[in-house]
């Protein structure tokens, strides 16, 4: 099989330059959008909705795309982010603490769940989906056992202190997040710390034998990603004076589907996160269009899994073109013969 | 003796003709003819890289050839799958396992075409079929029994019980003795020789020289696809193969043993509970020191316990004088130590990533800047490794994946170097490397005493470890059999002692006792 | 290649090779079945002494068995696609989906029932060839796509139904409430499906390609299996049961609503680790899943009969999911 070479140079192009063909999409798209509704989306309220909107997504995103480079994932995200709301705002009403500690504590039980995941996959060896799977439905039944069946709602102006006041007119959650995007962006891309998780989502057992600390590392991302969405959950809670009940359902879902759009791919160590950011973009885009155009609310989990297998098909498809175009620069005779095909 | 379809020996029975193959950027065979004969066993010889297995493949219809003809029993033939070629009398049996563990061998070699009653599965006549097809081949294995019980070379023997339970005229093996011991090795030849009186034609792929005079009587070699002839095995020596393989001869000198320096690494009564026990040894400063046994000794074992990968149960480690606990192998790296895995592409390599990545791997910390990580500091540690070791490659950019097998391993090594280890363990340093890599890497590590570091040589290949180490260890069944200089070692007495000891649940414990 | 596959020489069959279990221990390994039956007679036997009068009850042990019947269709269907080394996390949004269209026909179509079912039979095993074809003939991972067409079906059913459908005409009401021999419809349907399977899975040749495509599936091929179409039927297999198991449930329930296959992948899952099948594929039973199955069955009636709190129940599932895959990779491991 080979595909004509117009194709496959077509091909190298995106895989190797997804970033820069998802701008293309994203400018593109936001043109259309322009035209087609030139007073509603390029407003300035518009364009403040899709930040906040925007920012939840980006801080799991965040965590989900260190995860996925590092060849792990994490599917209770969205259950974690909506019990932190709970216990966020259970903690400071039902306790009557002050925020000074609520925040942290929220956010140390956010630690101390990813650690146990991070644990359970790192250090015992369970495949991280199914541990995460089952640990989402731990955190879902907390959750409802602890809020007793119903959203924590009418928050105090404390509790909500922390998500609802503007800053150089874009609101607080958009600023975190903004936050989490320059600090990760930096360890991702420069730290030495951050670039092992390319070698061990490469290869976790080379890695080990390279003395790279593989289930330290897998574990501090569980940590990571878990805070991320605590810090979302509690966030979210803040900024809507209320800790709804599965506010997070389906986040995981959205933020690998926003990852792959972005390049991130399901094999592990390959990817950027300014990508996976740019996906999230993408995905916000086009739910805020969906929105614009009036489009049954219905239609937006349907979109999402048709987009999260769209990207899947072309992580692996890209994948194949891309490793028949690696062979076509081989340096030597040794190029070994590609597997036995089924 | 009834196993596959009789013939008259000599008969062709599978032909080559003109047979080339491409793959992007390379081309694997450049007009391959061979002709396989009934009753005969056939090696097929050439280094890594020399288009041996593409050639099998070829046969065995995983993949198409892009021109060339196949015949069998004199008609020319297409084969679009291996399932194809199986039907039509081609087995073959590839060195990963196909077999699914959790089945009984009976089922397993009965996949996919059981016998049936009533259309459900007819377990009495898998019994019997498979107990019959067991015990022609001498084999005294209970069909009903999970493959998984068995040990690795009983599953091998399944693996080809398998293959054989079609009565194909041809059984193509691939590497068949890599993952088994010498003495299960001796089995397996056996039940070859059976096959071949048979009437059965074996095409046998090896690059090891010495099993090729064992058991082979036509050895065909190859090299860079092309075809560099056929000759009776009885006709030819060593000499005339390596000059094929390698288009020249191969010259090992010993270099003369350095003065011994003091112990830097004493490892006195070390266990792993499982794999072995009491192991004793020291490493002296300066000296090339030899790991040698079979396959499965528990030598790699030892030094990946030591190395932190595998947890230790009993014994005293000192290192540098100093006693140490090594759990990790960060903590082993931070001490001066370094090792170089068996498995390349398991263990060694990114084999995605680019050589530079690769080669500052296990040495990050030293190209940081604070906490970043420092990309001229990668590319010009990569850059001055690259012609350090003359790693051909086009650039430090390269994915590993487009080298050659040597260069591979020198993208290890330059890994290792980085590190400036002052122990390097090497593990088959050369295994699938061509000869003119294998004589580098062993100037290399020359080189590397001469710089003052200590190296540890595990290999199973006698002749290497007798040129390069100054002195031996020979590790049996999970124990040290003995130790011997280099000066004083020869293949004979290594070997010896490679079987000094029976195996675990055998009959007598010998008189001996450790080293 | 693990340090296990190289140890040793070639020894007869009786003796062990160095760090394997013993022979008693490895056989009870071995028959996961009666394992879990002996744990379920030791449950039974502390509930009947803890809580003597509510568990010890025809009634009880019925109310148990019809709780979990429905879903066992799903563990069977679960146990399927493990065994080929591949899972569907959409069962639970096809389940939802097909009950969402049976009751949307009912109520708003002249369709007679055959043809209903027909219908929403087609709709599930098109669901199932999507996944089917996208993971055996694509190659995509099995636990992403089925995600994500998990979310596109359930969105597909809350597009179709908001909230759902009820009040359906007793036709249909019949299969899944009307009793024989005392005991509910469902009970029968999972004996029956649970004995069928079970045959078949042990012993017909198609059935048995499964493990052979979930062991190897370089060795299936060239044993001939063919490996994508055998990945794919699984899928529509599955996708069947799920079909089963939603318009059962609509029946039984007298509505279908989005939110009834929720979850019930993962306690599936979670059934059929416990009854000995393999997360990495090629082994484990039918028979041994449903067991799981009941298993997880009396845990739910005894937190409930002890008063725990419902919303425990996710807590507990989530626990014993995690533990009985760690206890499988340990003891894999240890082999």
């Amino acid at each position: 099989m080979r595909p004509p070479d117009r194709l496959r140079a077509m091909g190298r192009a995106l895989l190797f330059r997804r970033s820069l063909s998802l701008l293309l999409v994203l400018l593109v798209f936001g043109g259309i959008m322009t035209a087609a509704y030139p007073d509603i989306f390029l407003s300035r309220y518009n364009f403040s909705s899709i930040l906040l909107n925007m920012s939840f997504d980006v801080m799991v995103v965040v965590g989900m795309t260190i995860l996925l480079i590092g060849g792990e994932v994490d599917l209770s995200v969205g259950w974690n982010l909506s019990m932190s709301g709970v216990i966020y705002a259970l903690l400071m009403t039902r306790l009557n603490l002050p925020l000074a500690v609520a925040l942290p504590v929220t956010l140390a039980i956010g630690a101390a769940c990813g650690a146990l995941v991070g644990w359970i996959v790192a250090y015992v060896g369970v495949n991280s989906f199914i541990a995460t799977l089952a640990a989402g439905l731990v955190y879902y039944g907390v959750e409802f056992w602890l809020a007793g069946g119903q959203s924590v709602t009418h928050l105090g102006p404390e509790v909500t202190s922390i998500g609802m006041a503007s800053w150089l007119g874009q609101q607080l959650p958009v600023w975190y997040a903004a936050g989490v995007v320059v600090v990760f962006l930096y360890l991702m891309n420069r730290t030495k710390a951050f670039r092992q998780y390319t070698y061990i989502g490469m290869n976790a057992q080379v890695a080990r034998y390279s003395g790279i600390p593989v289930a330290r590392m897998k574990l501090l991302a569980f940590v990571i990603s878990s805070v991320l969405a605590s810090f979302a959950g509690l966030i979210s809670a803040a900024r809507f004076a209320n800790a709804i009940l599965l506010v997070g359902q389906g986040m995981e879902l959205k933020a690998i589907t926003a990852a792959m759009v972005g390049g991130i791919s399901f094999t592990g160590g390959v990817g950027t996160l300014a990508g996976a950011l740019l996906g999230t973009l993408f995905i916000a885009l086009v739910n805020n269009a969906m929105i614009i155009a009036t489009i049954n609310a219905f239609w937006q989990p349907i979109f999402i899994g048709v987009v999260l297998l769209g990207a899947v098909v072309l992580d692996v498809v890209l994948l194949r073109v891309g490793s028949s175009v690696g062979r076509t620069r081989p340096t030597s005779k040794a190029a070994q013969p590609p597997a036995a095909p089924e | 003796m009834t196993m596959g379809a009789a013939g008259e020996p000599g008969r062709v029975v599978l032909s080559a003709r003109d047979i080339e193959k491409s793959f992007p950027g390379v081309k694997a065979l450049k007009g391959v003819s061979v002709d396989f004969r009934a009753g005969q066993i056939h090696a097929v010889c050439g280094e890594n890289g020399a288009g041996k297995s593409t050639l099998m493949h070829v046969l065995a219809g995983a993949y198409p050839a892009d021109s060339g003809t196949i015949l069998y029993e004199g008609k020319p033939i297409t084969l679009h799958t291996q399932h194809q070629a199986n039907t039509l009398g081609i087995a073959i049996v590839y060195q990963e396992r196909s077999l699914v563990p959790g089945l009984t061998v009976g089922e397993n070699i009965f996949a996919g075409r059981q016998p049936r009653r009533l259309g459900l599965v007819d377990w009495r006549a898998v019994e019997r079929g498979a107990r019959q097809t067991l015990a022609q081949l001498g084999l005294e294995i209970d069909p009903r029994q999970l493959v998984v019980e068995l040990p690795a070379a009983l599953q091998q023997m399944v693996e080809i019980a398998k293959a054989l339970s079609v009565n194909p005229r041809v059984l193509i093996l691939d590497e068949p003795t890599a993952t088994v011991t010498q003495r299960e090795s001796e089995v397996l030849f056996g039940l070859l020789r059976r096959l071949r009186d048979g009437g059965l034609a074996i095409v046998y792929i090896s690059h090891r020289l010495a099993e090729i005079f064992q058991i082979a009587d036509h050895v065909t070699v190859l090299k860079d696809g092309a075809f560099m002839g056929t000759e009776e095995v009885s006709k030819v020596d060593e000499k005339w193969l390596i000059k094929r393989m390698v288009g020249r001869e191969l010259y090992v000198t010993r270099a003369p043993s350095p003065e011994a320096g003091e112990r830097i690494l004493e490892v006195e009564g070390l266990s792993d509970g499982d794999r072995f026990r009491e192991v004793g040894f020291h490493l002296r400063a300066g000296e090339i020191l030899g790991f040698s046994g079979l396959v499965g000794a528990g030598r790699t074992e030892v030094f990946q316990t030591l190395f932190g990968l595998r947890a230790r149960q009993a014994g005293r480690v000192r290192l540098f004088g100093k006693p140490v606990r090594i759990t990790s192998p960060r903590e082993a790296i931070a001490l001066g130590l370094g090792y170089l895995p068996e498995d390349r592409k398991e263990q060694g390599l990114f084999v995605e990533m680019a050589v530079c990545d690769n080669i500052v791997a296990a040495a990050l910390d030293r190209c940081r800047r604070f906490i970043e990580l420092d990309r001229k500091k990668v590319l010009r540690f990569s850059e001055e490794y690259r012609s350090r070791l003359s790693i051909a490659t086009p650039s430090v950019e390269q994915k590993v994946l487009n080298l050659s097998g040597g260069n591979q391993q020198k993208v290890v090594l330059a890994k290792w170097l980085l590190v400036n280890p002052r122990i390097l363990v090497v593990d088959e340093p050369t295994r699938g490397v061509d000869v003119g890599a294998k004589l580098e890497i062993y100037s290399i590590l020359r080189q590397l005493r001469e710089g003052g570091t200590s190296i540890v040589v595990i290999s199973s290949d006698l002749p290497e470890i007798l040129s390069i180490a100054d002195r031996i260890y020979v590790m049996c069944e999970g124990r040290i059999a003995g130790e011997i200089q280099g000066s004083a070692a020869t293949e004979e007495s290594l070997l010896s002692l490679s079987s000094r000891f029976e195996p675990p649940g055998g009959p007598a414990r010998p008189a001996g006792g450790e080293a | 290649m693990t340090a296990g596959q190289q140890a040793g020489a070639i020894r007869p069959a009786a003796s062990r090779p160095p760090g394997a279990a013993p022979a008693v221990l490895r056989r009870l390994a071995r028959n996961r079945v009666a394992v879990l039956l002996l744990i379920l007679a030791l449950y039974n036997l502390v509930f009947a002494v803890l809580r003597p009068a509510s568990f010890l009850s025809l009634d009880n042990y019925l109310s148990i068995l019809v709780n979990m019947s429905i879903e066992s269709f799903i563990v069977i269907g679960i146990t399927i696609l493990l065994v080929t080394g591949n899972l569907d996390l959409s069962l639970g949004a096809n389940m939802a989906l097909s009950g969402i269209l049976c009751g949307l026909l009912i109520k708003y179509s002249h369709l007679g029932l055959g043809e209903i079912l027909a219908v929403t039979l087609v709709a599930s095993i098109a669901m199932g060839a999507v996944n089917g074809y996208v993971i055996a003939y694509v190659g995509v991972n099995p636990i992403i796509t089925t995600l994500a067409t998990a979310f596109a079906y359930q969105g597909v059913a809350v597009w179709l139904a908001g909230p759902g459908f009820t009040d359906f005409p007793d036709y249909f009401k019949v299969y899944g409430q009307s009793r024989w021999l005392g005991v509910q419809g469902p009970v029968w349907y999972m004996l029956g499906i649970t004995a069928l399977f079970h045959l078949l899975l042990s012993n017909a040749p198609f059935f048995r390609n499964f493990y052979f495509v979930g062991g190897s599936k370089r060795g299936a091929a060239m044993s001939g299996i063919p490996v994508a179409r055998t990945v794919f039927s699984a899928f529509v297999i599955a996708a069947v049961l799920a079909n089963l198991a939603g318009v059962v449930t609509a029946s039984r329930f007298n509505s279908s609503m989005t939110s009834i296959g929720t979850g019930v992948e993962l306690r599936a899952v979670t059934a059929a680790v416990i009854g000995g099948v393999a997360f990495t594929g090629g082994s484990g039973t039918i028979l041994g899943a449903v067991l799981g199955a009941l298993f997880l069955a009396f845990v739910n009636n005894g937190l409930i009969l002890l008063g725990v709190e419902p919303s425990w129940q996710n807590v507990v599932v989530g626990i014993i999911l995690i533990l009985s895959i760690v206890i499988d990779v340990a003891t894999r491991r240890r082999r």
